[in-house]
């Protein structure tokens, strides 16, 4: 068995121990059900009280016009046609796409880089690790007063320094051009280290003699990465491919502090609209069911992502 | 790459870009370390400058003085350690029935496990304030961390690093005659202590750093967390008193990059080499 | 087998106990209002600084000559108190009496989160006869009276003394064309290359605060955003207003274009403007930033001398009864009695709620007695819209994109038609 091999079975096996494995007696099928519950209890009637609940009721009223204080009637999808047909709102959800779009690459290929740098011996490690991971330490509030600070047209640190070269950024935030993508950037900024973290882990636990069994094999530092280092990433990938994809699709934090949806609606999210609906208008009804519309285009978005993967797996077999 | 940094000038560039890219990451904190130190008229001054002139104390005085700041420190710790520990615990169970456990419909839950969290936690905030409130907890630590004690952000985190580990780990064990549970604790835990430790850092930073959720639950200052509290000194219209702002976020952030200094060693001399084996 | 026994078990007994818990609870109303035989009512506000302090210690002096009532104050940031109010009111756990702006209140009191508070006006009428009448005026929707005033304050224009010395100005600028023409005069460009190193002006395009300053300046003209409950963004006057402006800001480079109002204010701060228009918070800003400042009236506009005001009122909500309501009346009374009303304005900031206080009894803080004398002519923002957030979306929008230099007409057209669409839906 090549080390390649038994690396993508490390991380494959299990799944194909999964669901489609082959059905044992029902005796110990019945065992396993009881052994699993005894685990997975704790966690499932937690999230049942204050997840599953809040949202079969967010269900609910999305078929509502609720305000949170009045009696609500039963008004079936015209909330959702509300959705459909408002142009703000349909907006929104592009706004969305382009922020998940440009978000989502970016922050799995800087993380995945950064781990691969920081996972290396080199001098100073530790730091270089807090340095990366400091963004994600500082709270979005701190980190956004921060990079204004840096920015600001007029006042702004780097903008004067880039002045007396002669070079004028211009008003980023302001710019509906340059707003979205200084938003992506400062959110990359701020997550990378996160997932980051997460990557290093997932290097952390892959086993090292794979490593010096491919060097033995004479394999490249690009057929390590390709053969060893990549397979056996996959969970780790996979992870941070379906959270930054769902993180994105519900970027609020970052564009409440940094733009609050400006200029002129240019960045503002569904989750933004969703939130101005419910807390500022008081249409609960109505911001209800942009969190089922949105909860449904996730869960088709991450469906693709998920088949991918699982074709991935079958690809290596 | 390689054929890049084999030349010198490939090299130097290389080396220029990243120290440029590590002074683009690190420049926003440093502006929070300095500009903790620097005076409002400081702060004001044009042209800005990096350094503080003539460094002060004062904002920090003024932090003291106006929160009962050691309390809300206190309160922290509770709510974010408080999470932290239950949600580990909670989570790391599930992920191993969800990893480990070969029981029927176990794909679908997580399936719909998964499901959950596509669901925006602004949308199901009321609902969620309901229970509390309806349990009566509304002020109280119990309130804070219990909706949160248990995530399936960590159950799936934590399930993707155990179906990793290698089975032949525990049927070793079971030949022994370990129970499931003996399995779990001293097998699966320990081998997958980098990934725990991620999350427990996660779990930890983001309820820590959290404004809106200690806000909405809490009702007084005596319960508010640190970083909520904080958020009392901005002034009216949203203008902020910089330094003040910055010397809090200084203070509040200094916890958790001494907790990440003391992990960050795990990561290196953790499992890597002795887990596998 | 032992080691995985306790899983279990507990497992058990915490789903036992959780819906114990649910079901018990459930069976509990809201806290009792009463403690030690005094009826508490829990209030929320939005001043955190100079003005809360005042504020809660006259809360305070009123508790004491009281005794029967306790009202408990809950700082916050505006932003919070919006965040809060909805899940903290649909549990019944939400303050009994709550401030805020007038403008962003219609939106509650449409959806029947506060509740009217004529019974004030009735009982009190004596005193309610000297509250300032605009700032009556803004707490009423569908012609009942929700709010009882709080804090209601004109935009001033404060001016960088220093910087008015150097560019040889003595007096601040009485109409839009001395004003512009002084602007000018400030606005200093050494180096030449076309990015003032100093600006005659901090002018917001948009924002919170910015949304105030323009309905005062499109009022000053003759014009407005909507007036009985149709869009008139689009009219002549408003055209020429923000042509008026964009000009200046294009062709004479007086201010940076597309501030919101944060950035104006730092803008004014950091010495690199030498006016801005701002409530009163920004006394005390210019005094933090070591600005020798001075206050004066918005110089007047072609047609009028219109000036756009902060108006925050007190509220009760639906969770307040009938008991409640007496004591919150009681408070209002106390709050704009005159001796308070001085108190609070010395020591917030803000200008007296009422109309029998003079600039003399405000010696004590200069700031402040010049800030009084101007309190008429009020022009409030867009009151009575439902939508109040989205309708402020379409005018920051507007303004924004005018003082960037996109064409005025164009972009007062667009808005204009989807402030006017929001006001059809609500009317449907």
């Amino acid at each position: 068995m090549t080390a390649t091999e038994q690396g993508a079975r490390a991380y494959r096996a299990p799944r194909r121990l999964g669901g489609n494995g082959p059905r044992r007696a029902g005796g110990a099928e019945a065992g396993k059900g009881r052994r699993a519950a005894s685990f997975l209890a704790p966690a499932i009637v937690l999230l049942a009280v204050f997840q599953f609940w809040p949202i079969i009721q967010t269900l609910l009223v999305s078929f509502t016009d609720s305000s949170g204080f009045n009696e609500a009637n039963w008004v079936g999808l015209d909330n959702y046609l509300k959705i459909a047909t408002d142009p703000e709102v349909r907006q929104s959800f592009l706004t969305t796409g382009i922020y998940a779009l440009l978000f989502t690459p970016s922050v799995v290929v800087v993380a995945l880089l950064g781990a691969l740098l920081l996972n290396r011996k080199m001098p100073m490690r530790g730091l270089a690790r807090t340095v990366f991971f400091m963004p994600f330490v500082m709270s979005f509030a701190v980190a956004a007063l921060a990079w204004q600070f840096l920015l600001d047209p007029n006042v702004g640190l780097v903008s004067h320094w880039l002045g007396n070269v002669g070079v004028h950024l211009g008003d980023l935030l302001e710019s509906p051009t340059w707003a979205m993508p200084t938003v992506v950037f400062v959110a990359v900024w701020k997550m990378s280290g996160f997932y980051l973290i997460i990557f290093l882990a997932g290097l952390q636990a892959i086993p090292r003699h794979l490593y010096e069994a491919a060097q033995v094999d004479g394999a490249g530092v690009l057929r390590r990465f390709t053969s060893v280092t990549l397979p056996g990433l996959m969970n780790s990938l996979e992870f941070v491919m379906i959270f930054a994809l769902i993180a994105a699709l519900q970027a609020f934090d970052q564009i409440y502090i940094l733009t609050k949806g400006g200029p002129y609606r240019s960045t503002e999210t569904v989750v933004m609209t969703l939130f101005t609906e419910g807390f500022g208008n008081l249409e609960r009804g109505i911001a209800s069911a942009l969190a089922m519309t949105l909860m449904l285009i996730t869960l088709v978005f991450s469906a693709i992502q998920y088949r991918w993967f699982g074709r991935r797996e079958g690809d290596q077999g | 790459m390689t054929a890049v940094t084999r030349t010198w000038t490939g090299r130097i560039l290389l080396l220029v870009l990243t120290l440029a890219a590590i002074a683009f990451m690190v420049l926003p904190t440093l502006i929070v370390l300095l500009t903790a130190f620097k005076s409002q008229a400081n702060i004001d001054r044009w042209p800005p400058t990096l350094l503080p002139g003539a460094p002060t104390l004062d904002n920090f005085a003024t932090i003291l003085d106006t929160l009962p700041f050691a309390r809300m420190f206190l309160n922290s710790l509770v709510f974010a350690g408080g999470v932290t520990v239950l949600t580990l615990i909670f989570d790391s169970l599930a992920a191993y029935a969800l990893a480990r456990i070969d029981f029927r419909g176990r794909r679908t839950l997580l399936l719909v496990l998964i499901a959950t969290l596509m669901v925006p936690f602004q949308a199901t905030l009321i609902p969620v304030y309901q229970i509390v409130a309806d349990l009566g907890w509304v002020n109280t630590f119990q309130g804070m961390i219990v909706p949160r004690a248990a995530s399936v952000f960590g159950i799936y985190l934590l399930r993707q690093f155990f179906v990793a580990l290698p089975r032949d780990l525990d049927s070793a064990a079971r030949l022994d005659g370990a129970g499931e549970f003996r399995v779990f604790w001293s097998i699966v835990l320990p081998n997958a202590l980098p990934a725990l430790i991620t999350l427990g850092l996660f779990s930890f930073v983001n309820n820590w750093n959290d404004l809106l959720w200690p806000l909405i639950f809490t009702t007084t200052p005596e319960m508010a967390t640190a970083v909520s509290g904080l958020s009392l000194l901005t002034g009216q219209s949203g203008t902020a008193p910089y330094g003040v702002m910055m010397a809090g976020a200084l203070i509040t952030t200094a916890p958790l990059v001494i907790v990440f200094l003391f992990f960050q060693r795990r990561f290196v001399e953790g499992v890597a080499t002795t887990g596998m084996k | 087998m032992r080691e995985h026994a306790r899983p279990i078990r507990s497992a058990r007994w915490r789903a036992a106990v959780a819906a114990v818990l649910l079901l018990s609870s459930a069976a509990c109303g809201a806290p009792s209002a009463r403690s030690d035989g005094k009826l508490v009512l829990t209030l929320w506000h939005g001043f955190t600084e100079a003005d809360g302090k005042m504020y809660e210690k006259l809360i305070g002096d009123f508790n004491r000559a009281n005794p029967d009532i306790e009202i408990r104050p809950q700082a916050n940031t505006w932003d919070v108190i919006a965040n809060k109010l909805l899940p903290a009111l649909s549990a019944n756990l939400g303050p009994d009496i709550v401030a805020q702006p007038t403008s962003s209140a219609v939106t509650y009191i449409k959806k029947a989160a506060f509740v009217p508070l004529d019974g004030h006006y009735r009982e009190h009428a004596a005193d309610a006869a000297n509250y300032v009448p605009a700032a009556v005026q803004a707490s009423k929707v569908d012609g009942r009276n929700y709010g009882v005033p709080f804090a209601f304050a004109p935009d001033m224009l404060y001016y960088n003394k220093t910087m008015f010395e150097a560019a040889g100005l003595h007096e601040p600028p009485k109409t839009w064309d001395e004003w512009v023409e002084a602007a000018r005069k400030l606005t200093v460009d050494q180096n030449g290359d076309g990015v003032p190193e100093q600006y005659g002006l901090a002018l917001t395009s948009h924002g919170a605060a910015s949304q105030v300053i323009w309905s005062g300046m499109l009022a000053q003209n003759g014009g407005g955003v909507i007036r009985d409950g149709q869009a008139v963004l689009s009219g002549p006057r408003n055209t020429e207003t923000l042509t008026y402006w964009q000009n200046a800001v294009r062709e004479h480079r007086i201010s940076p274009a597309g501030m919101d109002d944060l950035a104006a204010t730092d803008l004014f701060a950091a010495k690199k403007a030498a006016m801005i228009v701002l409530g009163p918070w920004m006394a005390q800003r210019s005094k933090q930033a070591g600005i020798d400042y001075g206050i004066a009236p918005i110089p007047a506009g072609p047609r009028a001398k219109s000036v756009g005001t902060h108006s925050i009122s007190m509220y009760a909500t639906v969770q307040a009864d009938e008991a409640k309501l007496a004591a919150a009346d009681r408070f209002f009374a106390f709050f704009n009695g005159k001796q308070r009303q001085i108190e609070w304005s010395v020591g917030s900031g803000w200008p007296p709620n009422r109309t029998d206080v003079s600039p003399e009894e405000l010696s004590a803080n200069p700031d402040v007695a010049s800030i009084s004398r101007s309190s008429e002519d009020a022009v409030v923002d867009f009151g009575g819209v439902v939508d109040y957030t989205g309708v402020s979306t379409d005018f920051d929008t507007a303004t924004q994109k005018s003082i960037t230099g996109e064409p005025v007409s164009r972009v007062l057209a667009e808005s204009h038609r989807k402030i006017q669409a929001k006001l059809n839906e609500e009317r449907e």
